[in-house]
């Protein structure tokens, strides 16, 4: 496959991000990169971005949070009993 | 047996508010993550996992025990995250002025939020610039990023959570990377 055009090598860049290409395209996309420097040059900065995104730090709710919430609920409905 | 969150919340159906409670403790932090990074304010954030505990809690009688608790619950906060972008946006393009802020998605022009700036300075130049990359993604690329990246959802997950085929999730994705790709190319 040394004549896979760019837009196919795009997809399979993607699919290979998601971890959803099988063993043989990963080969095939191998091949591409190493003969077309512009698709090797996209594919390393699609993967150093999916690696910054997800190094991105978590985000803590503050402490109050769950206090305050458990506060909001609605009281739970009391036996009628003596108001009938 | 039932999975833990499908028995807590039959507990808190039957009106155990320290099962309630503990759902609370397993998936706040989550959710308060997912609000932050769709709506990049904290106060909002706040408001909407709030909002979440809230309709979950109120029906919890409706809870389909064949789905798994993560993606009900997700869904639902996906869910307001979305509404209120989408309200953002409408009231923003009522504004002339706004036209000149142009897909910024109203991100760029919420009065900022009361982080201190010493906590500012935690974050990296690398971070802030990917945070304000992922606030000016349109919405529909926005939530499907965010649960991809963020909380690690599968594209089967999501699709899940936003009701949704895994095509249309998979081709967001890519488009999605692309458009950070595109944003962040030149700046990192």
């Amino acid at each position: 496959m040394a004549d896979m055009k760019c837009n196919v090598a795009v997809v399979l860049m993607h699919d290979h991000l998601d971890g959803d290409l099988a063993r043989e395209e990963v080969i095939q996309l191998q091949q591409h990169l190493v003969q077309c420097p512009s698709c090797y040059a996209r594919y390393e900065s699609l993967e150093r971005t999916d690696a910054l995104v997800k190094a991105l730090p978590i985000e803590k709710a503050p402490d109050y949070l769950s206090d305050k919430i458990m506060k909001s609920l609605p009281s739970p409905r009391r036996p009628a009993a003596w108001t009938s | 047996m039932k999975p833990l969150e499908t028995r807590l919340a039959r507990l808190a159906l039957r009106g155990d508010q320290r099962a309630f409670a503990e759902i609370v403790d397993m998936y706040k932090d989550k959710l308060y993550h997912l609000a932050y990074r769709m709506t990049g304010n904290r106060q909002e954030a706040e408001d909407v996992v709030q909002e979440t505990f809230l309709r979950v809690y109120k029906n919890l009688d409706r809870y389909d025990e064949n789905q798994k608790f993560s993606t009900w619950i997700y869904r639902i906060a996906t869910n307001l995250c979305i509404d209120r972008l989408r309200k953002r946006k409408a009231i923003y393009s009522l504004d002339a002025e706004s036209n000149e802020h142009e897909g910024l998605d109203g991100y760029a022009m919420l009065p900022s939020d009361d982080r201190t700036p010493e906590s500012e300075l935690l974050l990296s130049e690398t971070q802030r610039l990917i945070h304000g990359a992922i606030a000016t993604l349109p919405v529909k690329y926005k939530s499907i990023m965010i649960l991809r990246y963020l909380q690690d959802m599968s594209l089967q997950e999501i699709s899940d959570v936003l009701e949704m085929p895994v095509t249309t999730v998979k081709t967001r994705v890519h488009r999605g990377r692309e458009f950070l790709r595109k944003k962040l190319e030149h700046k990192l």
